[in-house]
């Protein structure tokens, strides 16, 4: 027997779909066989029909007055006091059930004719009667005149009862016709639904296979599609396009295999590519390691000439040393000279300052004679003022000389004598004055002057400060000078022997070179060979068909 | 006659000795507000209240710097009709002497009554001041009520200047 994984997918889904089929058919069939067992008229209906028509016939029904009438019979031949009283429960228990029933009805019973006739025809002498019986009947038993009594019920109570029984003979009548009209509805009914039954199920079973085939052709056809795709990519042929439509599990499959079909083609391509780029190369290195040989070899006549020019540099650098030596010989020279030259400098140094301090000392003196030029003025003015006393002394002299008359004659020749002397004092004190005044402005003149020296002193003494501190610098830049002179005939020793060392460095150079021309052409041997194995490659990828 | 010289803007003048008290320095002078400009102010000579006439604010028309050659020269002026002591401020106030030389004829020209003859020294000409004539009051108030004085005969000059 096969096994179920080995089946074909086709054969899947037929054993499905039948399956299907089946049950369906069964299920339709079971709810067939009930519906016909149960429907109207039917084998249940007629046994529960017969089980509610026994008891319809046995029990009297409650809203039907005709117990109620047959136990004022009984009460009417009743005389012990005791049994009266329990019918008359009894009556009162039967009224009670007919209000109970007549509610029910009430509240199920439909608007209609029926209705009518059970609510208000059969009704309205029932309620007569029970009344009567209440009111007048048993009171007039209770009482004892049994001829009213039976007067009332040979009366209006049979009449009552009578009306009420056309009443009921009419609502039967009326119930039957309705369950009549109600059993020929239901059993149309079930007819008609066993018809739509039987149509969904054959259209159900037709949908079921319909879709089974489609379902079916779409898998295979895909399937197919990617078996054969995968089958020319095994082949070798990757320029077909794969046709993806749908998004279900065979759709992703086929997407998947035309990305991975793309890739590959993307990836054969490139190697391609990639193959031609390493041939051209593999030629550019050929040609380019030929080159360097050439160049090589043209390094190697440069090296050569270079090894002469530094023999040369090591001739003149041995010229440059004793040029430095005399050099150096004059720069001692000046730093001697520079020495001298300082010591001049501190001893007028020296001088200067004695200058500033003598300048100093006149300027003090110059001052002294300024204050004794203010004494002098002073004591002038003492002499101004008292040769003015005395000219005044001298004009009221004459006055008091005059009033005086002939005995003031004399005295007015004193007074006389007297003014012209005060008048000689004063000229005197105006020639001193001038003379003191001439002197003071000498003296200020003296001042300024001294002022004006004393600061070209001082400005002396600050230049050949200057002057000394340059030439140390310079004293002490022709020593250093003389230290960098050692320094480069250092230099010019070491240069002399690089020198010598560059050309030896060259001749080696020399050989370095040729062997480099050598190992060039080992290297164009391994360029050729790479260029044989791509020629290989390629012959391998060319069996790929790609898309341009 | 001995007279006393002294100057205004170069102007020589005398007043007569026999007219003078006594020749004094500046001193400090104590002002007086409201009077005329040529009262310098007053002070106290002697015990009197005595006041100072400023010559050269009154023949000049400038206030006499202080030199020590301007002087005051008490002496007696009028008041309301009264001889009192003044003392008249001048410059140059260092010489008394004897003035000779005739008053020159003529007309004198001048329009205050103090002002004397004209005398003829040498090249210079000196002008005879009487101080006795001066009105403290009178004098100067304004130019119209000063015109009030006339024409000085000199007749008096002459019968003082006669020793």
């Amino acid at each position: 027997m096969i096994r179920f994984s080995q089946w074909k997918l086709s054969m899947k889904l037929a054993v499905l779909v039948g399956v299907s089929l089946l049950g369906s058919t069964t299920f339709g069939l079971l709810v067939h066989g009930t519906l016909d067992r149960v429907k109207v008229n039917g084998p249940l209906y007629n046994e529960i029909v017969s089980g509610k028509d026994l008891i319809a016939d046995v029990l009297p029904p409650p809203a039907y007055v005709i117990e109620s009438f047959l136990l004022v019979f009984e009460m009417q031949e009743v005389r012990d006091p005791t049994e009266l009283g329990s019918l008359i429960e009894t009556g009162k228990r039967l009224r009670s059930d007919y209000d109970a029933r007549h509610d029910h009805w009430g509240r199920v019973l439909a608007d209609g004719s029926l209705r009518s006739a059970m609510l208000e025809r059969a009704h309205e002498p029932a309620l007569r009667f029970f009344q009567i019986r209440d009111t007048q009947y048993i009171p007039s038993l209770l009482s004892g005149d049994t001829t009213r009594a039976k007067q009332l019920l040979l009366g209006p109570l049979r009449e009552s009862y009578v009306e009420h029984r056309r009443a009921i003979d009419r609502v039967v009548e009326l119930a039957s016709a309705a369950n009549l009209a109600l059993e020929a509805n239901a059993s149309r009914t079930i007819e008609d639904e066993s018809g739509s039954l039987l149509l969904v199920f054959l259209a159900m079973a037709l949908l079921n296979i319909a879709l089974a085939v489609a379902i079916t052709r779409n898998l295979t056809r895909r399937i197919s599609l990617g078996v054969e795709a995968a089958k020319q990519v095994a082949g070798g042929n990757l320029s077909n396009a794969i046709q993806v439509d749908g998004d279900d599990e065979t759709g992703v499959l086929l997407a998947a295999l035309k990305g991975m079909t793309q890739s590959l083609s993307s990836l054969i391509s490139r190697v391609k590519q990639s193959s031609v780029a390493l041939m051209s190369t593999a030629t550019e290195i050929s040609a380019t390691s030929k080159q360097q040989e050439s160049t090589v070899n043209a390094f190697s006549a440069s090296t050569a000439e270079i090894a002469a020019a530094a023999k040369q540099i090591s001739a003149t650098s041995q010229e440059l040393l004793s040029t430095m030596t005399e050099v150096r010989s004059v720069a001692a020279t000046s730093a001697e000279l520079a020495e001298s030259g300082t010591t001049g400098l501190g001893e007028m140094d020296k001088t200067m300052q004695q200058l500033s301090a003598s300048t100093g000392s006149i300027s003090a003196k110059l001052s002294v004679i300024r204050e004794k030029a203010g004494d002098i003025n002073l004591v002038v003015t003492t002499i101004t003022k008292v040769a003015d006393q005395t000219n005044l002394l001298s004009v009221n002299a004459a006055i008091e000389a005059e009033k005086a008359g002939e005995y003031g004659l004399g005295f007015l020749v004193v007074a006389r004598e007297i003014r012209r002397l005060a008048d000689q004092s004063a000229v005197a004190t105006l020639d001193i004055e001038q003379m003191v005044r001439l002197m003071q402005s000498a003296v200020s003149a003296g001042v300024m002057e001294m002022d004006k020296f004393a600061e070209e002193v001082r400005r002396g003494v600050k230049s050949v400060a200057q002057i000394s501190s340059q030439l140390a610098q310079i004293i002490e830049q022709v020593h250093s000078l003389s230290g960098r002179i050692d320094l480069v005939n250092e230099g010019m020793r070491s240069q002399s022997n690089g020198a010598a060392q560059i050309s030896e460095a060259m001749s080696q150079l020399t050989d370095g070179a040729r062997q480099t021309a050598a190992s060039l052409r080992e290297f164009n041997t391994a360029t050729g060979s790479l260029r044989e194995a791509v020629g290989g490659l390629r012959q391998e990828i060319s069996h790929f068909i790609v898309a341009s | 006659m001995l007279a006393l010289i002294f100057r205004v803007l170069e102007t020589r003048y005398a007043i007569a000795c026999r007219r003078i008290v006594e020749v004094i320095p500046l001193v400090e002078l104590r002002p007086t507000p409201g009077a005329a400009r040529w009262i310098s102010g007053n002070f106290v000579y002697r015990g009197a209240l005595t006041p100072v006439l400023d010559l050269c604010e009154l023949l000049g028309g400038y206030t006499c710097p202080a030199w020590l050659s301007t002087r005051i020269v008490i002496t007696e002026v009028r008041l309301d009709g009264k001889t009192v002591r003044a003392g008249l401020m001048a410059e140059h106030v260092t010489e008394a002497r004897h003035v000779q030389g005739q008053a020159l004829a003529g007309a004198a020209l001048a329009a205050e009554p103090y002002l004397g003859d004209l005398i003829q020294e040498g090249e210079n000409l000196l002008q005879i001041l009487h101080p006795e004539r001066i009105d403290l009051l009178t004098h100067g108030v304004s130019p119209e009520t000063g015109m009030r004085g006339s024409l000085t005969s000199g007749e008096a000059d002459r019968a003082t200047a006669e020793p």
